[in-house]
């Protein structure tokens, strides 16, 4: 069974139908790139599997469970996590602070536990420290060292790296990333394609990224899905969905051959 | 042509003028006729003198700033020229401030400003005639100009020292109120008095060439010899560190305690107001800083604690209940906790300035209610609820200021406490998370309902207990005393002082509560210096006087970002949640 | 054991219109029940409906202001009772005068004249040094910060005016054309009543010709649109906000003046009709300007007949104290189930 699983999934907004009759799957340990020209749907794929919106009609499974109807904390606590296309961490709070926000889902502490901060307090704090800077350290040299500064002081880079540790952080085993390529430069690009092939080898994650740059989503995914009008019109291996005529036309409108 | 050649005269003029309209405006709004009874220094200058001399000083301090052109460096102090255009700022001033007097002598102006009487109009022409008072307006504001921006010509710390010596002279005079009375308590029992600092109602000849010149003095060696000592205490383990700052707290709470015994009860008794202050200001610094709910109807938690301890124990109310303060205190506090929830159901939708309406509207709701005819019997009416019964604890009755004082102490200490703990928890990430960007907070599964209902509940709860003991203070409760102002006066004081910061709202409250309980000339002012202090800090620093160091990197990263696509409307509909369409 | 929603909104709307229900019941039987006392006779109904209506059209007005700024820059000008209370206050000594020197009586329209002309500059004044000095730099800041700096100019202004003035009630001086009732429709209202209503309806009028067919109402629109887009047409954002200021200032004024003739002038007196005012924008739909106007009116005649209709019936003892819990409990009614008003967008989304 796929761990992540949709069928017919559909979203109107008034006149428009921006995710028309989707299905697709992702099984564990796989990492699918999903692509398509802007306005294609992707962005609000990913809202709905992760509760932002609710879908019109459809059915999206994880783990066997159905995603219709929860609510994005919810979605979170089955163990799917996300990124957002424009960096969304929060500024004000160290690197540390906001992968222990990642944390949030898998503890318990509430205003008691704050003010008298008993033993089982106290060993939850600990947890969530240790395994938030598990999560920073998983990016080498990068975060971990700077993890009492104020996020909002990192680079640009460093800040996308820290978005998905704060994903990790959820203890997550589907990560969906946005466009996380954006606005990197070649070399990060190659950093970002291996850091992705690392977390699902190093870490069992399954991986959905949506993304414009095409090396990267060749060199990473183990599947393409590519979508357009809110449509699915390919599904399969990179080969496979870049010499797809429909792929082709959506892309540039015209019949072309292939160039990347 | 020389651009800054240029626009030095202009500014001068800018200056001066705005300087000259402030004298003005201190005039006509009432402010220096009352200040003329307020001395400065003995027999040497008072507080309406003062004014004047403060805005031609600010005018030409303001003005000697040395200036570049873009791309230029900015020197670091300024050319001698300066000086003469301080002095221009403070002509412009005095000149302005003339035309008012000139205006005033010759038309009558007191049937609608009613503070420009002829005795203002003499006194502030020092009893001249219009043409000596020409002289002296321009020759006085010239000087006083030139005066002002002569510290810019030397170098930054000495100049420093100088604003800082002028600066602490003026605040050691303004606070004879207080000062003096501790002093003369203290130094009396070494056979000594307090006449070589203060006298006459403000600072003596000799005590303000003291202070000036200790103040500046300490300031200038502090800086100097001060690097060293902070860099010493940076290289310092993170244990020793804690060490000494808590010792430090330790002596400060330790000094809070001792404070009755050498102040009057006067004293103990405005230290009371400000402890309650702080106790509502850390409660709403739970709610607007932690949480980010801007709440402008906190008073109300303030008016459930004082009613239900009222209900509970007044010996005259028609329901008769008199329970003691072991039951009323905790019910009290479960109202409170109650009625916080009831508020913040239905807000939970709302964006900051609508919330902010909303919770003002609750509050004088509620005001209204609890003041009307038809809700006499419950609550009293416009009479209130008299005979509220002091505690009895330890043995003592808490009916007097110094005891009520140390009962306010401790529990400013144990809600500080419960603030600070709140903020390093699990709890207190998930609200600045919240804060910060709900919907991914959401995705982290913070629950927004739980967490913004906490937060609530949190605030009412301390708001409560401020309540019960103001019920105390007082022996009885007045629906008047409930009003906006004091919502508006708490949410002032956490921004003065920063807010999200505990020491911040400490300050605030001190500065906001207790000096104008102790300066008496402010009283009638107060409401308008606020105001302006509030406009004035959310123009030039909105992060407020100690700020947490998030607060201030929060604001100063908010403001440079442009309102992104999801910030545009507030409290419209039809916004999409997450950013774009992909 | 938790239950999906097909609709996470679904329970919200369900308590919704429950609440709905329940107030129109409450409103329905407490309206009988005073209406089966017979305390008021129609006549006296009528007359408190055409009070409300001028009331109302004073909210109009002040709520015009409050509704055109935030459309312009999405703040809450929570000074704007101070605006209006600057040009009522102040066009009062300038009545007095007018009356000491015999002027008033004896030529009442030109002295009218310049009374509202004087209040709507004072008024007009105020309002643009305050966008001036107070919000012009911080018009990228978070939300909070300029909703404190217009509390503190609010508080700021109304001390200030205190300060000059003094902190007495003032009625204006007797106005002979003024004074007295008039019969129109069968209602018999006060003159200076049916002065407001016809002021006010004009100004409005103008208003809205001059926001949908002049120039500079196309680009105050434009601005609120989108004000990078309306600076790149060569729209001066500064000026247009700068007018924005100052027609709601202009309104306010006369709002001021026709405040003074009909009831008193004080420092004080802007901050309850600020709120409502408010009150009445937001019901109208915030942003709007024919919802201003409307929610005005609405508003005017809630607070005139509402205390007596809904609460004499169940023996409220001076039902008029309760007057303003009225008009509180609309603004909150409104901003939670339908911050959009009543010509806005539909409820809010959760953001």
């Amino acid at each position: 069974m796929s761990l992540l699983e949709v069928k017919g999934l559909t979203k109107r907004f008034g006149g428009l139908t921006a995710v028309d009759s989707v299905d697709f799957h992702v099984d564990q340990g796989e990492i699918v790139g999903v692509i398509g020209p802007n306005g294609a749907g992707k962005t609000t794929l990913f809202n709905i599997v992760t509760g932002f919106y609710d879908p019109d009609e459809g059915e999206m499974r994880f783990d066997g469970k159905s995603l219709v109807g929860l609510k994005p904390n919810q979605v979170t606590n089955m163990g799917i996590a996300r990124t957002f296309q424009a960096i969304r961490l929060f500024p004000a709070m160290t690197v540390l602070e906001n992968a222990m926000v990642g944390q949030h889902c898998r503890t318990r502490a509430g205003l008691i536990g704050a003010i008298f901060r008993g033993p089982r307090t106290r060993a939850e704090e600990r947890k969530i420290e240790e395994r938030a800077r598990d999560a920073l350290g998983f990016f080498g040299n990068r975060l971990l060292p700077r993890a009492d500064e104020l996020s909002s002081s990192l680079s640009y880079a460093d800040r996308r790296r820290l978005e998905i540790a704060r994903a990790m952080a959820t203890e997550a085993k589907l990560l969906l990333l946005d466009e996380p390529a954006a606005g990197m430069n070649p070399q990060e690009k190659e950093g970002l394609v291996r850091l992705i092939g690392r977390l699902r080898d190093e870490r069992n994650y399954a991986i959905v990224l949506i993304e414009h740059d095409m090396p990267v989503v060749k060199n990473v995914s183990d599947r393409v899905v590519a979508l357009d009008y809110g449509k699915k019109i390919a599904d399969g291996t990179y080969a496979e969905v870049a010499s797809n005529e429909r792929v082709i036309e959506a892309y540039l409108g015209a019949r072309h051959e292939e160039s990347a | 042509m020389d651009r800054k050649s240029i626009s030095l005269p202009r500014l001068a003029v800018k200056f001066g003028l705005i300087a000259g309209f402030a004298i003005i405006y201190c005039a006509a709004v009432g402010m220096t006729s009352r200040f003329f009874s307020r001395t400065v220094i003995n027999e040497v200058l008072n507080l309406g003198d003062f004014l004047f001399i403060a805005f031609c000083l600010i005018a030409g301090y303001a003005l000697g700033k040395p200036r570049a052109l873009p791309g230029d460096a900015v020197p670091d102090r300024a050319q001698p020229t300066a000086v003469a255009y301080g002095a221009m700022a403070g002509a412009v001033a005095g000149l302005t401030a003339w035309l008012f007097l000139f205006i005033a002598s010759n038309v009558e102006l007191r049937s609608v400003l009613i503070s420009v009487t002829t005795s203002l109009v003499e006194r502030m022409s020092y009893g001249g005639s219009l043409g000596s008072a020409l002289l002296f307006y321009v020759v006085g504001g010239a000087f006083l100009g030139a005066l002002g921006a002569a510290p810019w010509l030397l170098e930054q710390r000495k100049r420093t020292a100088l604003v800082v010596a002028f600066a602490m002279t003026v605040v050691i005079s303004l606070s004879e109120p207080l000062l003096r009375p501790i002093l003369t308590t203290v130094l009396l029992k070494v056979r000594l008095t307090t006449s070589w600092l203060y006298f006459g109602g403000g600072l003596s000849r000799v005590g303000a060439i003291i202070v000036f010149l200790a103040s500046g003095l300490i300031y200038y060696f502090w800086k100097t010899r001060g690097e060293e000592v902070q860099s010493r205490f940076g290289d310092m383990p993170d244990q020793q560190r804690q060490i000494i700052k808590i010792g430090a707290l330790v002596l400060l709470v330790a000094f809070l305690l001792y404070l009755p015994a050498i102040l009057t009860s006067f004293l103990a008794e405005v230290l009371g107001t400000v402890g309650l202050y702080v106790i509502l200001g850390l409660g709403l610094n739970i709610v607007i800083g932690y949480a980010g709910l801007l709440d402008l109807g906190y008073v109300a938690f303030l008016a459930v604690g004082s009613y239900s301890t009222a209900l509970m124990l007044s010996t005259r109310h028609p329901w008769g209940l008199e329970w003691s303060y072991l039951l009323a205190v905790p019910i009290t506090i479960l109202i409170a906790i109650v009625i916080g929830i009831m508020i913040g159901a239905p807000v939970l939708r709302l964006r900051g300035d609508y919330l902010a309406i909303v919770t003002l509207g609750f509050g004088e709701i509620a005001r209204i209610v609890v003041l009307s005819d038809w809700a006499r019997p419950i609550f009293g009416g416009a009479q209130g609820i008299l005979g509220i019964r002091a505690p009895e604890l330890l043995g003592t009755t808490l009916r007097e200021p110094e005891k009520l004082y140390y009962a306010i102490v401790i529990c400013v200490l144990i809600v500080a406490f419960i603030s600070v703990r709140l903020s390093k928890s699990r709890v207190g990430r998930a609200w600045n998370a919240m804060r910060e960007d709900e919907q991914v907070a959401e995705a982290m599964g913070i629950s927004i309902i739980g967490y913004k209902l906490l937060a609530f509940a949190t605030g009412a709860a301390i708001g409560s207990i401020s309540g019960i003991f103001f019920a105390i203070k007082l022996g009885s409760v007045f629906a008047s005393s409930f009003n906006i102002i004091v919502s508006i006066n708490v949410l002032a004081l956490i921004i003065l002082g920063g807010m999200g910061s505990i020491p911040g709202v400490i300050a605030g409250a001190f500065v906001l509560v207790g000096l104008p309980d102790l300066l008496r000339e402010f009283a009638d002012f107060r409401l308008l210096i606020y105001g302006a202090i509030l406009v004035a800090l959310m123009l030039f620093k909105p992060e407020g006087l100690i700020p947490s160091r998030r607060r201030k990197l929060e604001l100063e990263a908010a403001s440079e970002e442009e309102d992104t696509q999801y910030d545009k409307r507030a409290g419209e509909g039809g916004t999409e949640p997450v950013v774009t369409t992909t | 054991m938790r239950f999906a929603l097909p609709e996470r909104l679904s329970l919200q709307k369900i308590i919704q219109l429950i609440l709905a229900i329940v107030l129109v019941i409450i409103v329905l039987v407490s309206s009988s029940k005073t209406l089966d006392t017979g305390r008021f006779t129609g006549a006296q109904w009528r007359s408190l409906v055409v009070n409300g209506i001028a009331l109302g059209s004073l909210y109009a007005l002040i709520a015009m202001g409050y509704t055109l700024v935030y459309g312009i820059l999405f703040i809450i000008n929570f000074a704007h009772g101070e605006v209006f209370m600057a040009g009522g206050f102040t066009a009062f000594f300038l009545a007095r005068t007018l009356n000491n020197a015999g002027f008033l009586n004896e030529n009442p329209l030109v002295s009218l004249i310049l009374l509202f002309a004087v209040g709507m500059l004072v008024s007009m004044l105020i309002a643009v040094t305050l966008e001036r000095v107070a919000y012009r730099r911080l018009r990228g800041a978070p939300r909070l910060v300029p909703l404190i700096t217009a509390v503190g100019a609010s508080l700021f202004l109304q001390n200030t005016f205190r300060g000059l003035y003094g902190a007495q009630v003032r009625s204006y001086p007797e106005i002979e054309m003024l004074s007295g009732r008039v019969n129109i429709l069968g209602a018999d209202i006060p003159k200076v009543s049916l002065l407001t209503i016809v002021l006010a309806a004009v100004l409005m009028g103008a208003l809205f010709t001059f926001i949908t067919k002049t120039r500079t109402g196309r680009a105050m629109r434009a601005v609120g649109e989108d004000k990078e887009i309306a600076s790149l047409m060569g729209i001066d954002v500064d000026r247009t906000i700068v007018n924005t200021f100052a027609i709601g200032g202009l309104l306010a004024g006369a709002a001021g003046v026709l405040w003074g003739l009909i009831f008193q002038v004080s420092f004080f007196m802007g901050f309850f009709p600020g709120i409502k005012a408010f009150t009445a924008a937001v019901l109208g739909g915030i942003g709007n300007v024919v919802g201003a106007g409307l929610g005005g009116l609405l508003l005017g005649v809630l607070e005139s007949v509402a205390p007596n209709l809904l609460l004499i019936g169940w023996d409220v003892p001076s039902p008029n104290q309760l007057t303003d819990v009225i008009a509180f409990s609309v603004l909150v009614f409104v901003l939670i189930f339908k911050p959009g008003g009543i010509l806005g967008s539909d409820e809010a989304e959760k953001v």
